[in-house]
């Protein structure tokens, strides 16, 4: 496979700086989700607020009838699941949008994420099987679909980018991936 | 190599039937059931009931068989056929991981077998079964897609002894699965008794001791169905390396010959059990994409091994994979007490909702803080003992804890991803998790290891990276 396809804007192999190692460590992953990720989310977390409010507003009123049950039970379930949502709606999307980095190399995804606990994840590229654009009722309302793509282990996303950027991303991956497609 | 349409052996409408009718046996019993306390008895009703299923069922099986072809073409094996809706299977040759044949009573009775391509699918389960072949049938369509007969004697063979069948029965870790199988049994069972007898006997469970006869009762039940289940499907365990393909026979009533490929096999791991552990034994499990969706049973390479066999074994059967099972690194002392520490909340947590519902006496309360703290350190201690890792050439090996002691050795160029991970304290720690994921879907990792370690696991296991250099 040649360098020369290489897209511009991709953060080759060269170290971006930082200690020296014994190896030329894999570049961090450089790019963000489109800006839209955050409202997105935002109302995604307030449409999974409605369940999870009404459902400890009920057992906090049925823990609060039965006799034997501490009379502060009730309320501490409920604001156990305020905390939850508020949390959900107001500061898990920023944390998330501000942690997400992505970047898709000839030989592999490299996938970093996460809110408090960040995850970093290398897919190989030849590993992966098939890939697609998914998208939902609220996020085309935003202008935005994510990427899935597929390996024998299971399922990786890029979620949130914007509709031109998913589908260019997919072929990418495609034409990267299944460019000398072998057996797994 | 092109196999034009064929249809399968008419055998295989009675397999249709049957397997439907064991699928409608629950909807049946329970019809029966209530059918039976609403009609005051009546057996008509029951009659009726269950020539209409034995009907339908056959009715079915033959539709099943009339739409049912397979053939090869354009580099792909095809299956046609269906109940209501024709669906057509398509897997390509390249993507076929394993072909299996097993044979119960009732294709014995018919001469023909039953033939699964084991693929490796993107999710969805994509593998075709062929209920009633031919042997010149499954002769053809193994050659046709490179997987030839298990005729000829392996170069390595290795078989499961009777001591070590029972012994592995006696130790089969599936007792947590089927306890509430068993539960639930018991209490259809009682359901339907208390038409009879009164008072029912969940009713006539007052004293202490019934409920513990009850439970025993239950348990041994259970134990037994699972050492026989053990033995069915273990029975005459062999284990064949025909040069680099390994076949697997196994079964009392349905005998299983599963051939597999060494080039499919993406990593092996060996569980030592909770009861297996102090005897100083262990099974082995292949990895495979195309085992994605079948039961642990098909996964086994080998039953029941001694221990410090295990790498021998691995040598003889599996010798890409071969290598060092022990002496691996640990996490640093300092993780100690992040394993500790978990079970241990975890622990305080359920004795003080154990304290809020019950209200006990403060001496009770006491002693059972004390004793869940204890299992639940003990526990963290034995998951830390447990933990660790090594990396070879091409090979890397990574062991820990659930109940069971868990090894696995993967191939480094198969992986399917892998990750780092820390949490805001594992940062202050210079802590991180190590996870790798290989083709059957399996993950496997590493806690609190040194973030250097981590990241130079990370590093070491990038095979786009390899390639480069």
């Amino acid at each position: 496979m040649s360098h020369g396809d290489v897209p511009a804007g991709d953060a080759g192999r060269e170290s971006v700086g930082g200690e020296p190692a014994p190896r030329r460590p894999t570049p961090e992953p450089t790019r963000r989700l489109a800006e839209n990720a955050r409202p997105l989310w935002t109302t995604q977390a307030l449409v999974r607020a409605v369940p999870v409010l009404l459902g400890a507003w009920w057992v906090a009123h049925v823990l609060g009838e039965i006799d034997g049950v501490p009379g502060v039970t009730g309320p501490a379930v409920a604001a156990i699941a305020i905390v939850m949502v508020v949390a959900d709606i107001f500061v898990l999307p920023r944390l998330r949008y501000r942690l997400w980095r992505y970047e898709v190399r000839e030989q592999e995804i490299d996938l970093v994420r996460g809110a408090f606990t960040v995850r970093r994840t290398l897919v190989p590229m030849n590993r992966i099987q098939h890939v697609d654009t998914k998208r939902t009722v609220l996020s085309e309302a935003f202008g935005l679909a994510s990427v899935v793509f597929h390996t024998a282990a299971g399922d990786n996303e890029i979620p949130a980018l914007t509709e031109e950027q998913a589908a260019e991303i997919r072929d990418r991956i495609a034409d990267l991936a299944f460019a000398d497609a072998e057996p797994v | 190599m092109t196999i034009e349409p064929r249809r399968l052996h008419r055998a295989s409408i009675v397999l249709n039937a049957l397997r439907a009718l064991r699928e409608l046996l629950l909807p049946i019993v329970v019809a029966l059931v209530t059918g039976f306390s609403a009609g005051d008895g009546d057996p008509g009703f029951a009659l009726l009931t269950g020539a209409v299923g034995v009907l339908g069922a056959v009715g079915a099986g033959y539709r099943r068989w009339a739409t049912t072809t397979w053939w090869i073409d354009n580099g792909a094996i095809h299956l046609r056929g269906g109940l209501m809706s024709i669906d057509e299977t398509i897997v390509p040759l390249s993507r076929i991981q394993a072909v299996d044949t097993s044979q119960n009573p009732i294709q014995r009775l018919f001469g023909i077998v039953e033939l699964r391509v084991q693929a490796a699918g993107g999710g969805k389960a994509a593998e075709i079964v062929l209920n009633a072949l031919t042997a010149a049938d499954a002769e053809v369509l193994r050659a046709a897609v490179g997987q030839p007969d298990p005729a000829g004697t392996g170069t390595e063979s290795m078989r499961l002894g009777v001591g070590a069948l029972l012994l592995g029965a006696l130790t089969a870790p599936q007792l947590g699965v089927l306890l509430p199988l068993v539960g639930g049994a018991a209490s259809i069972a009682d359901d339907v008794l208390a038409k009879f007898v009164e008072p029912s006997l969940v009713e006539r469970l007052e004293t202490p001791r019934a409920i513990v006869l009850v439970g025993t009762v239950c348990l041994l039940g259970a134990w037994l169905i699972s050492i026989a289940g053990a033995i069915a499907a273990f029975f005459a365990f062999t284990l064949e390396r025909d040069g680099d393909r390994l076949r697997i026979r196994r079964g009392l009533g349905e005998r299983r010959v599963s051939s597999l490929p060494l080039s499919r096999i993406h990593a092996v791991s060996l569980v030592e059990g909770v009861l297996r552990q102090p005897l100083g034994l262990a099974s082995l499990r292949v990895e495979v994409a195309g085992y994605r969706q079948e039961p642990a049973t098909a996964k086994t390479l080998f039953p029941l091994i001694p221990r410090r066999d295990a790498e021998a074994l691995l040598t003889r059967f599996v010798p890409e994979l071969a290598g060092a099972l022990g002496a691996l690194e640990r996490p640093p002392a300092r993780a100690w007490r992040r394993y500790v520490w978990p079970p241990v909340l975890l622990a305080v947590v359920a004795a003080a909702i154990l304290q809020a519902a019950l209200d006990l006496e403060w001496r009770w309360i006491t002693g059972i803080v004390a004793v869940l703290v204890f299992a639940a350190a003990a526990f963290g201690a034995l998951q830390y003992r447990a933990a660790g890792w090594r990396i070879d050439a091409g090979r890397v090996v990574l062991s820990g804890r659930r109940l069971s002691r868990w090894t696995l050795v993967a191939d480094t160029m198969r992986l399917q991803e892998h990750s780092l991970e820390q949490d805001p304290w594992q940062r202050r720690a210079r802590l991180a998790n190590f996870e790798l994921a290989v083709g059957s879907g399996r993950t496997a990792g590493i806690a609190d290891i040194d973030i250097e370690t981590a990241e130079m696991l990370f590093e070491e296991l990038n095979a786009g990276e390899l390639k480069h250099y």
